[in-house]
């Protein structure tokens, strides 16, 4: 797991006078005039269950790529603390840190970072190739990871002949190839047209399904967000302004800005049952489980004329919906009365 | 949204606080500053030093190097300096040359002939092997094979320390920007300075013969290497190293296996142009006894065997063609082919065909008892050549008369006129032109350049002082930039709008700027007569291909969509030439002039070897005359002429931040 407290990322000279001083809460272009610094991320604090997916999404400029490059130090946090599975990460020699890198973290990167002097097979192979894994084994791994993200006969093939698509499987690939507890995602599908990046969510969703990682997932697109995490934080200027369920964001954005962004999605998908539900009522005609998408309720309540009872997955009835709260759950603006 | 409108408030009040500042063309507070400057620096050389120069600002450097060369002529078997420092290197750099001749002709002519053709075909492919193998029994056929793999080996010498030293310093520099600083200095001077220079003082440590041929060498080749390495690492995207850092890699792996393969066209590159300025400073250290090919155009220019000239010539343009493609590379599509159909293991059969190749044709030629190049297939350009040279004395006179018109009418006049003038006149003058170019650090520059050359004033040469030889040399400079600037850049422009036309004399480009700039002397012998105009064609044709890719770049690099503008506003062709192409190729061009007034001013002071006289003569004198003293003043000359001319013409393009390889 990843836990992080009091993170900050402070770029310009003296950076470290910066942190936690009142320069630090004026806006960027003032603290710039002020200091000559930038604070890309200010005093961010998360954990990330064993086999959480964490996604933090934020617009262009927010820190949020300075924040995952945090974890593994390929950018040095200013303060704070970085622990994962427990160990101290800043506290680690360069040794240490690049057998954590070897071994038990991977990233994905937004422009794929494949080598393109190496082929499919060998860029693969990279992470293996680098702890000094000999070469029939690490290609054979690779081979295997090859077919793990459905990408059979492209191993020979250099990255420049590869799609966008198949190019960032192989750095999925890569990633999967040191076996490491945690992933690490940079924006990895921003480059990618919308279909396809629609097909490498579902084949991250089913990885992840199947291979319980640890994940922390950068994106600017909110939709990308609710889609994979079941945790999402919300960042702007450097600091988290929500952190939250998919539904909790969704259903109750934290200011102004949040809610700005969440207005266009479509809420169907995200608000379950439980999030909209009345107490219990009496006369249910109909049951659904408290995890139900609302908009797989809609047939459910168009069928019935009275309320639908709402279960919890250990069987208790803990609520009840119908139309009238669908149909509001649904509207953009709240049902008066 | 009311933080966002307050600074955006701020922004506003900001920006009204602090005007943008107008960039006046014309200061006349700093414009009476730099005349008033001038006057003033003027007046007191006049007034202090006079005209001729005072008798105490004579830095007696002649005298005293005579003095150290005397001293050295005694001393030099019992100095600790020499008997621990240079001679033991001297020795050394003897035996590397001295078994590199043994080993290739140990493998004989077989032999080479099968490693040049195989090293092209692995690095560059199959028409770069057959090049290597039709040019290596070229040198073979015209009878010159011995004195080209002395060439060789000066060569593959140099070449070796030049990468050894090279490639680890341009990888430093690459880390370092701290170390890159330090040295951008020194290294701008190493590649500004003609070769020719480094040879007397290397002389003067390590004798004549081979090593300070390859010190010099070294030298020079040098920047380039370390340049054009340091280039490569540094345009290794950040990303890419980002992602060894990502996964574990160590600094090594990551040199190893990310920076040193993504470089590698750029290594190619440098790999190229060391070997080209090597190849083009080896030919002239015949002068100080390296021998080799050089040895061969040398003794051919002095005795006017324009016939043995041309033989030997062909053979070094033979040489830098052969290494040039062999060290080029693939093109990225062929690599590409190439590269996949190279399994590990096709590649391990490969090495050990090769290799076994080799082997088994050198003891077949071994038992053939081969050795160098048969004598029984040759063929001789000697006698139709002289036969054409002597056609061309006859029938084309107007050639001499053009040549005596260049120098009784132009070059004499106008060198007399610089003479004549009070050399504070001059001083003054170049130091203004470097101020209207450059501001204050180019004039300063200029100012303390022209004082060194008016310190150096022994005058033992026959065509007067050192001052006198920096006019003529000076006069013969700009009139070939003139005219290689008249003829490169029309040229150029037509070669940057079309396209079939840059197509049709890339090739002719490409085969012009690998030749060493010594064997652009001998053709111009046989059209013209020894004096300074031969050397003035020769520098001129030496630096054209430069003059014109440059102009051709400048005129291509213009956006299209730029061009598209102005024709949707209706220009014709002749006005987007004028309005749009030509401005913004200006910043190029003028990068053009100062590449090309280098380029010129390299091969006019090798052309005192044909009479052009003035510093290169001096020089020629010093190396070949034991005259040292005066030699190495005209060297310093050399230096402070080319400072003053290469600081003008920086600056005239100074703002384009690009400066090209000095391709010699």
């Amino acid at each position: 797991m990843i836990s992080c407290r009091g993170v900050w990322k402070v770029f310009g000279p003296k950076a470290e006078r910066v942190v936690g001083s009142p320069d630090a809460d004026l806006p960027r272009a003032e603290l710039e005039a002020r200091t000559g610094c930038v604070a890309a991320v200010r005093d961010v604090s998360f954990d990330v269950p064993e086999g959480g997916v964490f996604v933090v999404m934020g617009l262009s400029g927010s820190g949020k790529s300075t924040l995952i490059r945090c974890f593994s130090r390929l950018i040095e946090p200013t303060a704070g603390e970085v622990r994962i599975d427990g160990q101290d990460v800043l506290g680690l020699n360069a040794g240490e840190l690049r057998e954590l890198r070897r071994t038990r973290l991977s990233m994905v990167f937004q422009n794929f970072g494949l080598l393109p002097h190496r082929r499919a097979l060998d860029n693969i192979a990279f992470g293996l190739e680098v702890q000094g894994m000999g070469k029939e084994d690490r290609l054979a791994r690779a081979t295997e990871m090859l077919d793990l993200v459905g990408l059979g006969s492209v191993g020979e093939s250099y990255p420049d002949e590869l799609s966008g698509g198949m190019q960032q499987r192989v750095g999925l690939a890569r990633a999967l190839a040191n076996d490491p507890a945690i992933l690490l995602f940079d924006e990895p599908f921003s480059a990618l047209d919308p279909l396809i990046r629609r097909d490498m969510q579902d084949e991250v969703v089913r990885l992840q399904r199947e291979l319980k990682k640890t994940v922390v997932f950068i994106t600017h697109d909110l939709a990308e967000a609710l889609k994979v995490g079941d945790r999402i934080a919300i960042m702007r200027d450097g600091r988290f302004v929500q952190v939250g369920t998919p539904e909790e964001v969704v259903s109750a954005p934290a200011d102004d800005y949040v809610r700005d962004f969440v207005r266009d999605v479509p809420r169907g998908r995200v608000l379950t049952a439980r999030a909209i539900m009345n107490p219990v009522a009496e006369g249910a005609t109909a049951r659904v489980y408290a995890a139900t998408k609302v908009s797989d309720l809609v047939p459910v309540v168009a069928a019935t004329d009275g309320p639908v009872a709402v279960y919890d997955d250990d069987g208790t009835v803990c609520g009840s919906v119908d139309r009238v709260c669908v149909l509001d759950s649904l509207a953009d603006v709240p049902v008066p009365g | 949204m009311t933080t966002a409108l307050v600074s955006h408030g701020r922004a506003v009040v900001d920006l009204g606080a602090d005007p943008p500042r107008t960039r006046g063309r014309i200061d006349p507070l700093r414009v009476a500053i730099a005349v008033g400057a001038l006057v003033v620096f003027t007046a007191v050389l006049a007034i202090v030093w006079g005209d001729p120069t005072a008798g105490w600002w004579d830095f007696g450097i002649s005298q005293w190097v005579d003095h150290v060369k005397d001293w050295l002529i005694l001393n030099r078997s019992d100095n600790w300096a020499f008997v621990d420092g240079f001679t033991p290197v001297a020795h050394f750099l003897n035996n590397l040359v001295q078994w590199t001749v043994d080993g290739l002709n140990f493998v004989t002519w077989v032999g080479v002939l099968a490693a040049a053709t195989l090293v092209a075909l692995r690095v560059s492919g199959w028409s770069a092997a057959l090049i290597a193998a039709a040019g290596t029994v070229l040198i073979g056929v015209l009878q010159l094979w011995d004195s080209a793999m002395l060439t060789v080996a000066l060569i593959l010498v140099s070449v070796v320390i030049a990468f050894a030293l090279g490639i680890p310093l341009g990888i430093l520099s690459a880390r370092r920007s701290g170390f890159e600083r330090a040295t951008k200095v020194g290294l701008d001077a190493m590649q500004v300075l003609p070769a020719f220079c480094y040879l007397l003082p290397m002389v003067l440590l390590f004798d004549i013969g081979y090593p300070p041929a390859i010190i010099a060498t070294v030298v020079f080749a040098l920047p380039a290497t370390i340049r054009l390495t340091a280039h490569g690492i540094r345009g290794v995207p950040a990303s890419a190293v980002e992602v060894g850092t990502a996964f574990g890699a160590d600094s090594r792996q990551t040199l190893r296996k990310i920076e040193l393969p993504l470089a590698r066209p750029a290594l190619l590159l440098a790999v190229n142009q060391t070997v080209n300025l090597a190849l083009g400073v080896v030919v002239i250290a015949a002068l100080v006894g390296a021998g080799g090919l050089g040895q061969d155009v040398l003794t051919a220019l002095q005795h006017v065997d324009v016939g043995a000239g041309f033989q030997a010539g062909l053979a070094i343009v033979t040489i830098a063609i052969v290494v040039d493609r062999m060290s080029r590379g693939r093109t990225q599509t062929a690599a590409r082919a190439y590269q996949k159909a190279r399994t590990p293991e096709r590649a391990r059969a490969e090495l050990i065909a090769g290799v076994v190749l080799i082997v088994v044709l050198v003891i077949g030629a071994k038992i053939a008892s081969a050795g160098s190049f048969p004598t029984s297939v040759h063929w001789s350009i000697v006698g139709p050549v002289n036969d054409v040279v002597d056609w061309i004395r006859e029938s084309l006179g107007w050639l001499s008369s053009l040549s005596d018109f260049v120098v009784t009418d132009i070059l004499t006049p106008m060198r007399d006129f610089l003479t004549d003038l009070p050399w504070w006149g001059v001083a003054g003058g170049l130091t203004a032109i470097g101020w209207i170019s450059g501001g204050r650090r180019v004039a300063i520059a200029c100012a303390v350049a022209l004082l060194v050359i008016a310190g150096l004033q022994t005058t033992q040469s026959d065509s007067g002082s050192i001052w006198f030889d920096t006019m003529d040399t000076l006069t013969q400079v700009t009139i070939a930039v003139l005219l290689s600037v008249l003829i490169a850049i029309p040229i150029g422009v037509v070669a940057g709008l079309s396209e079939r036309f840059l197509t049709g004399i890339r090739p002719l480009l490409d085969a012009m700027q690998v030749l060493p700039a010594f064997v652009y002397l001998v053709p111009v012998i046989a059209l013209f007569n020894p004096g300074r105009f031969p050397g003035i064609v020769a520098s001129l044709v030496y630096a054209l291909p430069l003059g014109i890719r440059l102009t051709a770049l400048g005129i291509r690099d213009v956006p299209p969509t730029t061009i598209e503008a102005a024709q949707a506003m209706g220009a014709t062709r002749v006005q987007v030439l004028v309005k749009v192409q030509m401005p913004q190729a200006w910043r190029s061009i003028l990068l053009g002039v100062n590449q090309t007034i280098l380029m010129v001013f390299s091969v006019v002071v090798i052309a005192g070897l044909i009479g052009g006289g003035a510093l290169g003569l001096d020089v020629v004198y010093g190396l070949s005359k034991g005259q040292l003293g005066l030699g190495i003043e005209a060297g310093i000359a050399i230096v402070a002429l080319a400072v003053v001319l290469d600081r003008i013409t920086q600056a005239w393009g100074a703002s384009s931040g690009r400066r090209t390889p000095h391709a010699g």
